[in-house]
């Protein structure tokens, strides 16, 4: 019995030991330490609140400029082995008001097809709308329906949009009956070259199909792009067309009833790693030279590499566009081009692509 | 002056008015209270609660959310409604044997469900006849899908197994067999919904509720057909349909019922004539094709008349007679008809009618195949020949379609052509109207050409084999060579291979004649075995007897010759459809073996007479031979069929 008493004692002390020294040290330390930490949980938790208040209250202000579109896509050949009254080429997208007149921007790929254009706004009224103007390369249309004193969303300007940024993306994902359904998510990065027209705007904001032609709003409510295409099966892979597009696009409607889009009449070809997203010095391929290109084959030939335009290096045809887009159709540019090593420019004037 | 001027403010305010109206009919509607409803429903099916068929005379209820997959002909339906949580399959088929309800509740009954996997089988738990609302008898069928047995424990299972319930019904001469499933938890809170879907069926159609939507009126009606990749149009017959995908270049359209499902069974007696004889050697319809472009100096009469000559050429007069040779006048076309019965089967003659059309610098082709049994009904042939002269040719082509050449006006099909084993040395020298098997193209399977086009047969009775086989187009000749090592006697193999042929009841009845000749060049025996039908006779054999039918494109002659060189054997065998046989071919066919050498040898060349052997000495009274004996050199099957 002694004998079990004092092992006892023994590992009552073993085990005991630990907990002073854990004891001093709360004790020593520090009362301060923790009261400071219980301030800073207090006050993120403040800020987290006033966050919440803010995102609820952005939403609920910018629903009021986010529309559902909806139409029949006349494209598909209705197919004889299937009958419904459910009409099976319905497809929908989003919008959002940008005058209060009635002018909505959404992608074209949302309305290209539609054979009658109709609008739900947030209030659950439906608008049949008109196709003002639609542009297939950088995937935006506007549409016009028939009300007014509609709260039109402001464009943000080029160079607040900053990687990092909190963003809300709201629109009708998936099902019609989720309208106005928002989610939150950062500016995951800028000038991303999804395609090979321009580059996009990548964000993890959940994007889903019928997100398309919806807005992407920044914290302060302005529009800092139109929710396009996301990657499938991946998650947080969601790209927008950044609002510098957007003003441009309508910039130029406005201006000209048309995007004046810049033509130089030369076909490239991109190299691989541009492709593949590799940085590169490599310049574009020359392929071939359309019969109204701006250089004739006297000035330029197949093979040659285009390095830079007015000084600005290009190593993808999203880039080259990009650059082109800052100009107009009689526009003077410096193409730099090289072969065999040897750098030499041209100076065109740029023409228009119809 | 002054009136002038009024004119103008009259005007310029007219088209400020007109201008005005389309925005004020816009702003009218445009309220925000567009119905989408009304706006996505199809007008004219708005209304319709119930779906059906006429053909079949069945109806039943459609729920506003249904989603119908049916067959071509609508005697298979298959329906998913959410609002009831139920899958809804019907169909209806044709009660050949005269069954009875109780015949059907019996062998559904001994199906013994051992004989299948488990996963095939189904729990059933009712199993009776009853009485709908109508006062038609039916099988009452309930069961449950035993798959949930397989996942989840008793209790589990009964709560979430589906409600499924067939009904068997016999109407109209059909056995229709609805099937309804529904969601297990949904049928427990809501029995009377699915009592409503199952109850709403009603095996009659009634042509005069306007709520009932008839799942063929899709193509009930006469409609334009535009091919708008080839340039052309026509008017599809009611109750006909494309098949295949739009916008082909051979575009094929059939009905989609019988006369007697359309019109019903007055002509009753044809249809039941046709039962046994209803083997067709084509394809029923109207195919439309863009054939190739036309020179310039090309008529549509020059070419069928090309297209009769041809089929002077390669088919037996015995076998088609030409109906109707005529230019024909469809608008400004350029056309040519030519309608052709063919007898190649006597049991079920058909007719071709061809329209062979010049314009737009192409050559198209309309042809019509019709069993001629149909031909003679007026209702059929009037559809038929309506939607063939309905053809017309339109400028609404692809921007992609350019020259398409016709192959066969590039090459000189006299052109010499040799085809040779590889191992042996066994040759002939044919024209180029002999097609070889195409190698240069594997149909995207460039990795296995070897496989694919190894031409080469194997028979028993002989090693070391090797063959080649070519074959002729618009005629359907086959040419094989063979070579291999065989070390049994020479007269051996022809005895055992001549008597398995006189074997043939087609030959023991006279249907059919074998002749077998021998020559000898030097030390080298040469035989030559022909294997005849008379059509004649077997024309006249199938009149006597109605349940004897056969197709003259699918009976050959035969023409052999066979050579032993020390212990290899050449054969060399040509096959002409009997349809086909004609001195033209036969011609074809002689000239094979003259412009061939085995060893180096034409021993055509040599050969100074055939003796003929008489039949009798290849009959062995003892019929101890083995199969294998007779097929060592070639399928003794391929004679007959």
């Amino acid at each position: 019995m002694k004998k079990f008493i004092a092992l006892l004692m023994i590992i009552t002390v073993v085990f005991v030991q630990p907990l002073a020294v854990f004891a001093e040290d709360t004790a020593v330390g520090t009362q301060k330490n923790v009261e400071a930490l219980v301030k800073d949980i207090i006050e993120e938790m403040l800020n987290q609140g006033k966050e919440d208040q803010q995102v609820a209250k952005l939403v609920d202000e910018i629903n009021q400029s986010v529309v559902a579109i909806i139409g029949r896509n006349k494209s598909y050949r209705e197919q004889d082995y299937v009958y419904s009254k459910m009409p099976s080429n319905l497809q929908h997208g989003s919008g959002v008001v940008i005058t209060s007149n009635g002018q909505i921007i959404t992608n074209n790929h949302v309305v290209k097809d539609m054979e009658e254009i109709y609008v739900v706004m947030y209030d659950g009224k439906a608008y049949s709308a008109q196709l003002l103007y639609n542009d297939e390369e950088i995937d935006l249309a506007l549409i016009k329906i028939n009300r007014s004193e509609l709260k039109p969303v402001e464009l943000e300007t080029a160079d607040n949009v900053k990687v990092g940024n909190t963003v809300i993306a709201i629109g009708t994902p998936l099902y019609f009956g989720y309208r106005n359904s928002a989610s939150k998510g950062i500016i995951s990065g800028l000038n991303r070259p999804v395609d090979q027209t321009y580059t996009y705007l990548q964000t993890d904001a959940s994007i889903n199909p019928g997100n398309s032609g919806g807005p992407l709003i920044n914290m302060s409510g302005k529009l800092v792009g139109i929710n396009t295409l996301g990657y499938m099966f991946y998650s947080g892979m969601n790209f927008a067309i950044p609002v510098e597009n957007v003003s441009y696009f309508l910039d130029h409607y406005n201006q000209f009833g048309r995007i004046r889009r810049c033509y130089t009449g030369i076909q490239f070809e991109e190299n691989w790693a541009a492709m593949l997203g590799i940085p590169t010095d490599q310049g574009l391929r020359v392929v071939t030279l359309r019969e109204d290109a701006v250089v004739t084959s006297d000035q330029l030939q197949e093979g040659d590499i285009l390095e830079a335009i007015d000084g600005v290096k290009t190593s993808s045809i999203a880039a080259y566009n990009e650059i082109l887009k800052r100009h107009l159709p009689g526009n003077q540019v410096t193409l730099t081009f090289s072969r065999d090593n040897e750098d030499f420019d041209i100076k065109v004037t740029l023409k228009e692509r119809y | 002056m002054k009136y002038k001027r009024l004119c103008i403010i009259l005007v310029a305010c007219l088209l400020v008015f007109t201008a005005s109206i389309p925005s004020y009919a816009l702003a009218l509607k445009d309220d925000g209270t567009i119905d989408l409803y009304e706006v996505f429903s199809n007008k004219k099916d708005r209304m319709k609660t119930e779906v059906g068929s006429r053909i079949f005379k069945w109806s039943m209820h459609l729920p506003d959310d249904a989603i119908v997959y049916k067959s071509d002909k609508v005697n298979y339906f298959n329906m998913y409604t959410e609002s009831y949580r139920s899958s809804v399959s019907l169909e209806v088929i044709k009660n050949e044997q005269k069954y009875t309800l109780e015949d059907i509740l019996y062998s559904k009954q001994m199906n013994n469900p051992d004989s299948y996997y488990w996963y095939f089988s189904q729990k059933e738990f009712t199993f009776n006849i009853e009485q709908d609302a109508q006062g038609e008898k039916y099988i009452r069928i309930v069961k449950m899908d035993p798959f949930y047995d397989y996942y989840l424990v008793d209790d589990a299972a009964e709560e979430f197994s589906s409600y499924i319930e067939n009904r068997i019904y016999i109407k109209n001469d059909y056995i229709y067999n609805l099937e309804i499933s529904m969601e297990g938890k949904y049928y427990r809170e809501n029995p009377e919904m699915f009592r409503k879907l199952v109850s709403s069926l009603i095996l009659d159609y009634d042509e005069n509720n306007p709520y009932l939507k008839e799942l063929s009126d899709s193509v009930s009606e006469h409609r334009d057909y535009e091919n708008t990749s080839y340039g052309w149009r026509i008017t599809v017959n009611p109750y006909w349909k494309e098949e295949g995908i739009s916008n082909a270049r051979v575009q094929h359209f059939t009905a989609v019922y019988s006369h007697e499902e359309i019109y019903g069974s007055d002509e009753s007696d044809n249809e039941k004539e046709a039962d046994f004889n209803n083997y067709q050697s084509f394809r029923e319809g109207i195919t439309v094709s863009l054939v190739s472009s036309a020179l310039p100096t090309e008529t549509s009469e020059d070419w069928a008349q090309e297209e009769i000559e041809k089929l002077q050429q390669n088919y037996n007069d015995k076998v088609y007679e030409v109906l109707i040779s005529e230019k024909m006048n469809l608008g400004n076309m350029d056309a040519y008809r030519v309608k052709v019965k063919y007898n190649t089967v006597p049991k079920n003659p058909y007719i071709v009618d061809t329209l062979y059309v010049i314009g737009n610098g192409y050559k198209y082709s309309v042809v019509a195949n019709i069993p001629v049994k149909k031909y003679n009904e007026a209702k059929t042939r009037e559809a038929f020949e309506t939607m063939l002269k309905s053809f017309k040719l339109t400028n609404q082509r692809s921007k992609y379609l350019g020259k398409i050449l016709d192959p066969t006006s590039l090459i000189n099909w006299n052109d010499s052509k040799e085809i040779k084993t590889k191992k042996y040395n066994f040759n002939a020298n044919l024209t180029k109207n002999w097609h070889t098997y195409d190698s240069f193209y594997s149909g995207g399977y460039g990795y296995y050409d070897d496989y694919y086009y190894y031409d080469t047969y194997y028979y028993s009775g002989m090693s070391n084999q090797e063959s080649v086989s070519a074959y002729q187009k618009d005629n359907n000749m086959n040419l094989m060579m063979m070579a291999g090592f065989d070390t049994r006697n020479f007269d051996d193999i022809i005895k055992n291979y001549v008597q398995a042929l006189l074997e043939t009841d087609e030959v023991r009845i006279g249907l059919a004649n074998i002749e077998v000749s021998s020559a000898t060049v030097g030390t080298v025996n040469i035989y030559r075995i022909i294997t005849e039908y008379d059509l004649d006779a077997i024309n006249q054999f199938a009149k006597a007897d109605e349940t004897k039918s056969y197709d003259y494109n699918s009976i050959s002659n035969q023409y052999t010759y066979a050579v032993k060189i020390g212990n290899d054997l050449y054969t060399q065998t040509v096959t002409i459809p009997l349809a086909n046989t004609t001195d033209h071919t036969k011609n074809e066919m002689q000239q094979v073996w003259e412009n061939t050498q085995i060893v180096g040898v034409n021993y055509n060349q040599r050969i100074t007479n055939w003796n003929k052997h008489n039949n009798s000495k290849f009959q062995d009274t003892q019929q101890d031979f083995l199969l294998e004996d007779f097929s060592s050199f070639e399928e003794l099957a391929k004679l007959i069929y």
